[in-house]
């Protein structure tokens, strides 16, 4: 690839809508472009490309046929393995919406796959690219509040709805959704291993046959010990979808985070509401710069599918140890 | 508010050796089903912090002292020890502990039975307890 020659980026499916966020970026990149989308929806997929001014392919297999580097993969979560099985074959680069697979099944296939084909694999988990986390990552690396104790991490949102609450498609509902993100700054932060996960799961929010609520407690091989909430949680009427919030208790002091904390406060009468309106740096664009470098300079993904399939792996322990009502070990769920 | 406890599962620092530092995270699930995560601390700086949230099936309740400041005095160097220190504070026509005390006489001079019963504090005082078993076991403790 010649130094000038932007990265050639393909899109396969709009199902998670992270994937319009993600394409909108890629046009705000030079060093990236979009050369088309496929979608087995094609009324969504036909939305989307005079959205984002390119081109409409029938199948996905047309797509990788193309002269592209890379794919964004964003369907439904259980055809994650699917799609990123054929792109890799297919010698195209993949980053892949989270979770990275809804079975430690899955995910092995995936990370199998990309290592036999020589494509890289990057799991999308834009909170490690806010300037905050990176911030209070250094502070932490730096010894600032000495040696870290314990952490209690919160990503709750409104209910999502469509396939997400479908577990037939989504393989779980918010504790596979949202633990992951955690899970992941956890591990990234500390550099530790879970080993164990506690977890009381309902679906006490909206009373249906998907888990929508949960606190997790976890262990982490330096015997740390956290707890996630990563319920949905917030109602509709929330001024804001969601929220990630941490705080990282150590022995010299603690950091608090909040990752919405640049915010201004909206109140409109046209929609009667007041929001929270966000003006931090926008995570999803420094995750596909970083995954567009990658490309560009031949170096490893910043997030791998490995670290991927290991915050995954938290939240299918958690379900585990709901139905069993005691802690239950990463390695007795296949991990 | 929510009725009695099930079960109790907690993680702290409690028999980790750590001098004039406790923290804990504690997840408990009540018969009604409700689930509730509560951290205890005496590990961080900054004061003094309560923070609430009930997040319901139709909306959330959310209180946070350290947003709930009415009234800052600040103050420039020369007044203060080491740079200016603005001071919050929450002021209350009558502090709850008045409040507490006034309840408190009530019910001797009017024969009445205190609003916080007896049995309730045992049922908090046996969660605490169920807590530190859970964290000194590292099992959910059945109550």
């Amino acid at each position: 690839m010649s130094e000038t020659k932007p990265v050639r980026i393909g899109m396969m499916s709009f199902a998670h809508m992270h994937a319009g966020s993600y394409a909108s970026c890629i046009n705000q990149i030079p060093e990236a472009e979009i050369v088309g989308i496929a979608d087995d929806n094609q009324e969504r997929g036909q939305d989307m490309a005079k959205r984002f001014k390119t081109k409409l392919f029938n199948s996905y297999e047309e797509l990788l046929r193309q002269d592209i580097d890379a794919v964004i993969i964003c369907p439904e979560n259980i055809r994650h393995k699917e799609l990123t099985i054929k792109a890799a074959q297919a010698g195209k680069h993949v980053l892949c919406e989270k979770p990275i697979a809804p079975t430690i099944a899955d995910g092995r296939a995936m990370i199998e796959e990309c290592k036999k084909q020589g494509v890289k694999l990057m799991t999308a988990f834009p909170c490690r690219f806010s300037p905050v986390m990176v911030q209070a990552r250094q502070a932490i690396k730096n010894g600032q509040i000495g040696k870290i104790l314990a952490i209690k991490g919160a990503n709750r949102g409104k209910c999502p709805g469509g396939w997400f609450t479908d577990l037939s498609l989504s393989g779980g509902g918010a504790i596979l959704d949202h633990t992951v993100h955690i899970a992941d700054i956890i591990r990234w932060f500390t550099g530790d291993e879970v080993t164990d996960a506690y977890a009381e799961i309902s679906s006490l929010m909206k009373h249906k046959d998907f888990d929508d609520c949960g606190i997790l407690s976890i262990t982490l091989d330096s015997g740390v010990f956290a707890t996630i909430d990563p319920s949905w949680s917030r109602p509709d009427s929330f001024p804001i979808w969601g929220d990630v919030l941490m705080a990282v208790i150590g022995t010299e002091g603690a950091i608090w985070i909040d990752i919405m904390g640049q915010k201004m406060n909206l109140y409109s009468d046209r929609t009667m509401t007041g929001s929270w309106e966000c003006w931090g740096s926008d995570s999803d664009l420094l995750m596909i710069k970083s995954f567009v470098d990658s490309i560009v300079n031949g170096t490893s993904v910043e997030v791998t599918g490995e670290d991927g399939l290991a915050a995954v792996a938290v939240a299918l322990a958690a379900y585990e140890s709901t139905k069993r009502r005691e802690p239950v070990r990463l390695s007795e769920i296949g991990y | 508010m929510f009725g009695p406890a099930e079960r109790v599962f907690a993680k702290g620092l409690y028999f980790s050796g750590i001098p004039d530092k406790d923290y804990a995270l504690i997840t408990i699930r009540f018969k009604s089903g409700v689930i509730a995560h509560v951290e205890g601390s005496w590990a961080t700086p900054g004061g003094f912090r309560v923070m609430l949230e009930i997040a319901g099936d139709k909306g959330l309740i959310s209180f946070d002292n350290q947003e709930a400041v009415p009234l800052v005095i600040g103050k420039f160097a020369s007044e203060a020890a080491a740079g200016g220190v603005p001071v919050p504070s929450s002021p209350t026509h009558v502090s709850p502990y008045y409040l507490e005390l006034q309840h408190f006489i009530d019910c001797i001079e009017e024969g009445r039975k205190p609003d916080v019963k007896p049995e309730e504090a045992m049922a908090a005082v046996a969660l605490c307890n169920a807590a530190i078993e859970s964290i000194r076991t590292g099992k959910p403790v059945e109550l």
